[in-house]
């Protein structure tokens, strides 16, 4: 469509600090773009277009005068609908948050515009950045730029798929179980979910507390680093924040993998959530990539798959149900069918349960230190599906059935990142993940970033244009039968219910009761018994003075 | 069923979730607490602020910092 479509944030940089490209134009393009593509995808939720245009210009300004703030300076960006913005409504794509416009911005979009980034508006998300894809929300799901048939993945949808077609060069997005990796990985771009507490999740609407990671989404990891340098930092007003020195992620990229130990964590792939042929050949391609680039690599293994996502989906669901307790208990109906289908399961398990899955992730967090101390950096795959789902071929207690690819990295709290390593034979992208110990996102840039020169696949672009057909769906269908269960699995579902003070009708109920077996089986998985001296990974502790 | 035959329902399955097995004394000792225990979880202050954090978040241990 025009050069400026794909263009990446350190191309444009470079061009506006030299005075050859204007904000003004940039901006102009993107809105264009906007306007002409995003009716087929439906990546934004709201396009600030008068505000970025402002920006532009003030942008432009400043760099005439001689003020050049770096070089974010006059690159547009988008932000997930869930990161508050002062007068602009952010709705987490609810109806519980139809009508909320802040009075002030989160501190990472804060951070970006005094870096002198131009907002473009707020971008598409799986409602509170869980249920979802859904066709019951307030706004559609976004399309994925590769096909639009398929879902983008998420929750971070619209920062996906945004940047990927081309929209904007980057976004803000949020993962709590891989919501930047997901979208990243189903749309072929970098997304990077950063150490927790190296970027503050303050006046970002919480899934959960102790999961939440705020990163960027960029179509390059170069791109990523230059975001993830404006938004890392200490935050006060954030209590999950941490002091640490900051480093400079873009001259890191620079060293490259040669010498470098990698941990190759192929049963993942191979035995604890199996990925298709694509996937596998895809990976075993990667691996000798990065050797032929002079790492050493070594088949490792991590505690499995299933161990980290017990213990996040515990303690996130139960910290999901507690900040929502009150509207699943008033107004349980105007929540989608797939945040309930997540969600209300929740009150199945018990403070105790609770309490283990902290126990348990302190277990697991200080497991990973032998790797840590060996390794680099560790190298897994992306989604074991290979591409990205049809949208109207939905399930939703699939979120039940398998580990998540993703969520042992939320867990043990360490950089994620989820770059393209390949695509499927219909043309859909593959995704590998690099992951690093916490606060060795300096690494796993400079692994990713590495790879990612060296495959080129970065440079592959959606056919995704203003003329392309859009492609009418139907919603997926829901479950509409209670699925088999014993009598005393069925009386545990509805007094827990009942005491959780939920009042579900029958489709819901349909909801919890596919959910339970699962849920339940998490719980007993998690009793088994520990240390007297374990401590949960949530400990409290005054704060310093 | 009377609101007590219901409340003694409710709670032979409580235990049945708990996967914990009582004498009949150690049942009839849940069943007194049960009351104070629901009215306990009543008092919890529930109407919240969604941007207020628990007191015991997690924060990565200072010595993983590099």
């Amino acid at each position: 469509m025009s050069d400026l479509r794909h263009i990446t944030i350190a191309e444009a940089a470079a061009l506006i600090a030299e005075k050859r490209l204007s904000p003004v134009e940039l901006v102009e393009e993107k809105l264009r773009l906007i306007a002409a593509i995003d009716p087929k995808m439906d990546a934004f939720i709201t396009v600030t277009a008068e505000r970025a245009r402002a920006e532009a210009k003030a942008a432009e300004a400043e760099i005439a005068a001689g003020r050049y703030r770096g070089p974010l300076h006059g690159i547009p960006f988008g932000l997930k609908d869930i990161f508050d913005t002062a007068g602009i409504r952010t709705t987490a794509n609810s109806k519980i948050l139809i009508d909320n416009v802040p009075d002030r911005d989160a501190t990472s979009a804060a951070l970006i515009a005094k870096a002198g980034g131009v907002l473009m508006g707020k971008l598409s998300t799986w409602e509170f950045a869980h249920g979802g894809p859904a066709f019951d929300l307030p706004f559609p799901p976004t399309r994925n730029p590769w096909n639009l048939a398929h879902q983008t993945g998420g929750s971070s949808t619209g920062s996906g798929g945004a940047v990927a077609a081309g929209l904007l060069p980057g976004a803000l997005g949020s993962d709590t179980g891989g919501s930047i990796r997901g979208p990243a990985a189903l749309c072929g771009i970098a997304g990077l979910k950063p150490t927790f507490g190296l970027v503050s999740r303050m006046g970002v609407v919480p899934n959960s507390f102790s999961f939440d990671h705020v990163g960027p989404m960029t179509a390059t990891v170069e791109d990523g680093a230059i975001l993830l340098q404006a938004i890392a930092g200490y935050d006060p007003a954030d209590p999950t924040s941490v002091k640490v020195a900051i480093p400079d992620y873009r001259a890191a990229l620079a060293g490259g993998v040669r010498g470098l130990r990698l941990g190759i964590v192929r049963h993942y792939w191979e035995d604890d959530n199996p990925g298709t042929d694509e996937v596998c050949a895809a990976m075993d391609e990667a691996v000798r990539l990065l050797q032929s680039l002079g790492a050493v690599v070594e088949d490792i293994r991590m505690p499995p798959m299933q161990a980290f996502y017990d213990v996040k989906i515990v303690g996130a669901e139960s910290e999901l149900f507690a900040n929502h307790e009150k509207e699943l208990r008033e107004r349980l109906g105007d929540f989608c069918a797939d945040f309930l289908a997540r969600s209300l399961a929740a009150c199945l398990f018990r403070g105790v349960d609770y309490v283990q899955a902290q126990r348990e992730r302190r277990r697991l967090v200080a497991d990973m230190q032998r790797l840590y101390d060996r390794y680099d950096a560790l190298i897994t795959a992306g989604p074991p599906s290979g591409g990205a789902g049809r949208l109207d071929a939905h399930r939703t207690v699939a979120f039940w059935e398998k580990p998540s690819w993703t969520t042992p990295f939320n867990v043990t709290g360490g950089p994620a990142i989820s770059i393209c390593n390949g695509f499927t034979k219909t043309g859909l992208p593959l995704a590998l993940q690099v992951a690093g110990a916490p606060f060795a996102d300096a690494m796993v840039l400079r692994v990713a970033h590495a790879y990612e020169r060296a495959a080129g696949w970065y440079t592959r672009k959606p056919p995704l244009e203003a003329d392309t057909p859009a492609v009418p769906l139907k919603p997926y269908k829901l479950p509409d039968r209670i699925p088999d269960m014993d009598r005393a699995t069925r009386e545990i579902v509805e007094t827990c219910a009942r005491n959780a003070g939920l009042k579900l009708n029958e489709q819901q109920f349909i909801l919890l009761a596919e959910a339970a077996p699962h849920a339940l089986a998490m719980g007993r998985r998690l009793r088994r018994h520990k240390a007297w001296d374990l401590h949960p990974a949530d400990v409290f502790r005054l704060a310093p003075a | 069923m009377s609101n007590d035959a219901d409340a003694k329902t409710r709670h032979v399955i409580e235990l049945r979730w708990a996967a914990l097995e009582t004498t009949a004394r150690q049942f009839d000792q849940f069943c007194e607490a049960a009351p104070h225990v629901a009215a306990l979880l009543r008092r919890i202050p529930r109407e919240r602020s969604r941007w207020d954090d628990p007191a015991n978040v997690f924060v990565l241990p200072s010595d993983k910092r590099r």
